[in-house]
């Protein structure tokens, strides 16, 4: 090194130099996708004739079968089947970006993604705000779940001063406060994703569990094991049902998605579809 | 030249009034005893230490003149410190060639030549110039410190009690040493307290007490019949603890 | 699902070794580069500058990275009209927090060799930027080293926090892979054994430069 002031500066470039490099190198070889520019109404209007549409999926990967990874490494379920035939109905090109559930509206207001198809509840506090749904495209109801050789009434659970399983920032767990605020007395463990809330309940760490029947259903038929060791003690509430979450500005693109699911739930292949994922 | 230098550190004046002069070819010893302000002497010529008040020249260049590039200036002054203060990380002969390199700004392989001769001059042979300092002796350490100093061709050399830290058979080969460079004229200005060694290469012994130098002359008469009384205690003291130490 | 399926994953877990090694890598780099600037500017800086690092020092210690994610993510790169993805959000975070972290380690480092090298290499006539990047530093970075190597290792497993913002990295794909396959404790166990082999290695390799590099201390060392 000639001069004092290269030994340093070769450093600092190194040291920048490797990170950069790092990135470039996942973003290049791995895929990484670059985030929505000009957010505001961006799927408002009908795009420029011969431009190429693409939309960036954000999805919950942890909750099958309605999106999870499969061993490939590729976006698979129903609501990635659903967008994938809209999709190839208008020509769209999809990316599939994989977010975790706990930050995934904030992602799609800042435009990190486009849409939210990953079983997502229609609630009014969702719709009010921040995001608007499409028409609803699948129906569920709320069910508490206990361990098949707890012979307890519900009364008896919710008051047990025991861990009751949801995944955190589900309906789930919106049905634990609601249930809490009513003055029933158990403890709510909030867990990552519903699979492993179920998880809680089966190895004990949870008396209960709340879920919903659009999950535990298809979950059971793939999973017939755990037939005999847990029993539906309960539902909750009225059915609700699962819509693809927008922008309130993409007014456009949700046109679209609309008119394709309600193409899609009038044809055949809805039942297909629904019977490929144990949904029926 | 050193006219009227004063120092103080907060409201403890250390230098108060300091003037001599050590003429080209020539040794000059400056002794007394500890925290009268030698070391402080010595950053101070060296700029190490911005003197209060007072002015230093090396020959005609104004040391205390605040437009001088003092890093320039500090260059031609050779500092030799008590705690050897060799560079850690470099190897005896690197830490020699460093000065050469980064300062002077000379090619690796004429920074070598003459990194060479000068650790030769202070007899560390070739097997010890890849050694790191923590690998050397005190006495080796000391050796390598002199080199690195003598090797920037300095106008003067100025030793901070370069063999206190030293034990006696060690400080013998320093002194050899520097006695050599002296003998070589070398203008040096040493700080020590070995009075045997000072009596042998100083041309005048000057004695330091509380920031003044409060006696000077030549050895002989410094030492063995000193004007003042507390240049007599002074040595009374040192002279015991060197008697106690044999 | 059985063990047969699962295996299936595993190159798909795999994959997120590389992501976190990026992440890692990214991080650490940048940290480094952030690190030695701000240390040099705390010990030798004016005081302003030293008061502004103190406070970036501060904010990035003390918030959680996760909240450093969202913020920089969601505010300060939007607000500042850099359209950032979010790997290289990801990426600058980790490297921002880990210089925060770093530059305490090169500060320390530094304020450890003794004052005296300092004044050895001005009596030389040594500027002191000369003094400060052939003497000071050299012996800053190797004495680092090892805190260097510890930092490596905070920062592999800082960099799981990054699923937060949908980067698939090690612990996230273990955790897709788990829940795909209905199989818990495999997939994490794996991620873990990966976790260990990369620390392993990291670790290996600073040991490595430290017994390179590192000022011998003894005779015939
Ligand atoms: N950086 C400093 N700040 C404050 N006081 C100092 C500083 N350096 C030295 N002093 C004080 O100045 C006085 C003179 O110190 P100096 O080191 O010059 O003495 P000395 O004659 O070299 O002593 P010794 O024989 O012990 O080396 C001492 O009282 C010391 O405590
Ligand atoms: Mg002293």
């Amino acid at each position: 090194m000639k001069t004092p002031t290269t030994a340093l500066a070769i450093i600092l470039i190194i040291g920048i130099a490797v990170g950069f490099t790092a990135g470039w190198f996942l973003r290049n070889y791995l895929g990484e996708t670059s985030k929505t520019t000009t957010l505001k109404g961006k799927f408002s209007q009908p795009p420029p004739l011969g431009k190429e549409v693409v939309i960036v999926l954000g999805f919950d990967a942890s909750y099958p079968p309605f999106t999870y990874i499969n061993e490939r490494g590729e976006a698979e379920g129903f609501d990635i089947d659903v967008m994938k035939w809209i999709a190839k109905k208008y020509g769209w090109r999809l990316v599939f970006k994989p977010w975790d559930w706990s930050t995934i509206v904030t992602a799609l207001e800042n435009g990190d993604i486009d849409v939210i198809a990953s079983g997502m509840t229609i609630t009014p506090e969702r719709a009010s705000r921040k995001i608007w749904f499409s028409i609803p495209y699948y129906s569920y109801i709320h069910e508490i779940v206990v361990r098949a050789d707890d012979n307890r009434s519900l009364e008896e659970i919710l008051n047990s001063g025991q861990p009751i399983a949801v995944q955190i920032g589900s309906t789930a767990e919106k049905w634990a406060d609601k249930l809490l605020k009513k003055g029933y007395r158990f403890r709510k463990l909030c867990l990552g994703s519903y699979v492993e809330a179920l998880e809680a309940l089966l190895d004990g760490r949870a008396v209960g569990y709340i879920t919903d029947s659009a999950f535990l259903n298809p979950y059971l038929s793939k999973n017939p094991e755990l037939k005999t060791k847990i029993k539906v003690l309960a539902t909750l509430g009225a059915s609700e049902a699962y819509g693809i979450a927008t922008r309130p500005e993409d007014v456009w693109l949700r046109e679209k998605i609309n008119e394709a699911l309600s193409e899609l739930m009038n044809s055949p292949e809805w039942n297909e579809l629904l019977r490929k994922w144990h949904l029926e | 030249m050193v006219k009227d230098l004063y120092k103080r550190y907060g409201d403890k004046a250390v230098l108060r009034g300091v003037s001599f002069e050590v003429e080209k070819g020539k040794v000059k010893v400056i002794m007394g005893p500890s925290g009268t302000g030698k070391t402080t002497l010595l950053k101070c010529i060296d700029m190490l230490v911005k003197p209060d008040s007072g002015k230093i020249w090396l020959e005609d260049l104004e040391l205390t003149d605040p437009r001088i590039d003092v890093s320039e200036a500090r260059r031609k002054i050779g500092f030799v410190f008590q705690e050897f203060n060799l560079f850690h990380h470099l190897t005896a002969i690197k830490n020699v060639m460093i000065g050469l390199t980064k300062v002077k700004k000379l090619p690796r392989g004429e920074a070598r030549a003459i990194a060479e001769r000068s650790l030769l001059k202070v007899h560390i042979d070739r097997e010890l110039w890849d050694k790191y300092p923590a690998q050397l002796s005190g006495g080796q350490k000391q050796r390598v410190a002199i080199a690195r100093a003598l090797a920037m061709e300095p106008m003067i050399m100025l030793y901070d009690e370069p063999t206190s830290a030293l034990d006696p058979q060690l400080t013998r080969e320093v002194l050899e040493v520097i006695k050599e460079l002296a003998e070589d004229g070398m203008t040096s200005l040493i700080v020590t307290h070995e009075v045997g060694f000072a009596s042998e290469v100083a041309d005048e012994i000057m004695i330091m007490i509380d920031g003044r130098i409060v006696e000077r002359g030549d050895p002989r008469s410094i030492i063995y019949d000193p004007r003042r009384e507390e240049t007599r205690k002074f040595f009374n003291k040192i002279m015991k603890i060197g008697d106690e130490l044999r | 699902m059985n063990l047969m399926t699962f295996s299936k994953y595993l190159p798909y877990i795999f994959e997120g070794s590389l992501w976190s090694l990026g992440l890692v890598l990214g991080g650490l780099g940048i940290g480094f580069a952030i690190g030695v600037t701000f240390s040099l500017v705390q010990v030798y800086g004016n005081p302003l500058l030293r008061r502004l690092i103190s406070f970036y020092v501060w904010f990035f210690r003390g918030t959680p990275l996760i909240v450093q994610l969202f913020l920089f993510h969601w505010s300060i790169f939007p607000a500042l009209g850099i359209n950032s993805t979010a790997l290289t959000t990801s990426i600058t975070v980790l490297g921002l927090r880990s210089g925060a972290y770093q530059s305490q380690i090169f500060r320390g480092a530094i304020g450890s060799i003794e004052e005296n090298q300092m004044l050895a290499a001005r009596a030389l006539g040594m500027s002191n930027w000369d003094a400060i990047s052939s003497i000071i530093l050299p012996q800053a970075l190797r004495i680092a080293i090892p805190q260097i190597s510890n930092e490596y290792s905070v920062i592999l497993k800082d960099s799981a926090i990054c699923f937060i913002l949908g980067i698939m990295e090690l612990m996230t794909r273990a955790k897709y892979a788990a829940i795909a396959t209905g199989i818990a404790l495999i997939p994490y166990l794996i991620a873990g054994l990966i976790y260990l082999v990369l620390t392993y290695i990291g670790t290996m390799f600073f040991n490595l430069i430290y017994l390179k590099k590192r000022i011998p201390d003894s005779v015939e060392g």
